[in-house]
């Protein structure tokens, strides 16, 4: 049997979380990149980015490669 | 509690084939990788990013030739490496050897800093001397830790080989494979520096 949802109390601390959480503002972004995307500083930033996050993905992509690996020899070798 | 050895560390797990050493060794060298990527990635960002970057400030003359003697300290540990199953006198007699082709390096590095530090060129003049004292620094201490284990592979080896032959291998391939991971992370230092 469907429970009918009704407001309780204790509702709003979550509730004005959520409301606080999606109210817009305005957005800044950091002074390094902001209005100059052609300074070294900017190209700078986006190496170091694509570099840690290139090295991040092989790195995950790897793990989860050796875990299907894995799983596979274990369930073609299973008894 | 009891002196269980850990199961299948030296021979592989007959369902996956996986020996619970190398797991664990690839697991430190995934973090090692994860260390250097978040070293080279402020690198990358320094020397990009700035419009003073005096590379001719550096040392040239004493990396290179420790770049030779790291690259002939592989040769010798992968012949050790083949050494190991075949004869143990001259698995010895090479690893020895590469053992004092890495504290060489060591040796020459530390000559390197000397100079660097004694003409005035400190981590705090300039950000290329930070990253550059702060990597190579890093990787001496893992090559210092790497010469360590295999001096103690030096001391243990002959003994461990006549009582459990599988267990010597596999320590000695944990140890080549580590020196090779900071052999690839020596010439990444020297490409990001020098090239």
């Amino acid at each position: 049997m469907k429970r009918r949802f009704r407001i309780r109390r204790y509702h709003a601390p979550p509730g004005l979380a959520v409301v606080w959480l999606v109210w817009p503002l305005n957005a800044y972004a950091c002074p390094v990149c902001f209005g100059e995307p052609d300074s070294s500083q900017t190209r700078g930033l986006q190496a170091a980015i694509l570099l840690l996050g290139g090295v991040a993905g092989l790195l995950v992509t790897g793990i989860a490669a050796m875990v299907f690996t894995i799983r596979r020899r274990a369930g073609r070798n299973a008894p | 509690m009891t002196n269980q050895p850990i199961p299948y560390a030296n021979e592989p797990r007959p369902d996956t084939g996986l020996r619970n050493n190398r797991l664990g060794l690839w697991l430190v060298l995934a973090s090692e990788i994860m260390l250097f990527a978040g070293l080279f990635s402020a690198l990358a960002f320094l020397r990009i990013g700035s419009t003073d970057w005096p590379t001719s400030a550096l040392e040239h003359g004493l990396p290179l030739i420790n770049s030779f003697v790291v690259a002939a300290s592989v040769l010798v540990i992968l012949f050790a490496g083949r050494a190991v199953t075949r004869h143990e006198g001259e698995f010895r007699l090479l690893w020895s050897l590469g053992l004092g082709l890495g504290l060489l390096v060591l040796f020459i590095r530390s000559a390197e800093w000397s100079i660097l530090l004694g003409i005035g060129r400190l981590p705090s003049t300039h950000n290329l001397f930070g990253i550059y004292f702060v990597l190579t620094g890093v990787h001496a201490v893992l090559l210092a830790g790497n010469l360590a284990v295999n001096g103690w592979i030096l001391v243990t080896g002959a003994s461990l080989a006549r009582q459990d032959p599988a267990r010597h291998r596999e320590r000695v391939y944990g140890a080549i494979v580590h020196w090779l991971a900071l052999v690839v992370v020596w010439f990444a230092i020297m490409i990001g520096f020098f090239v």
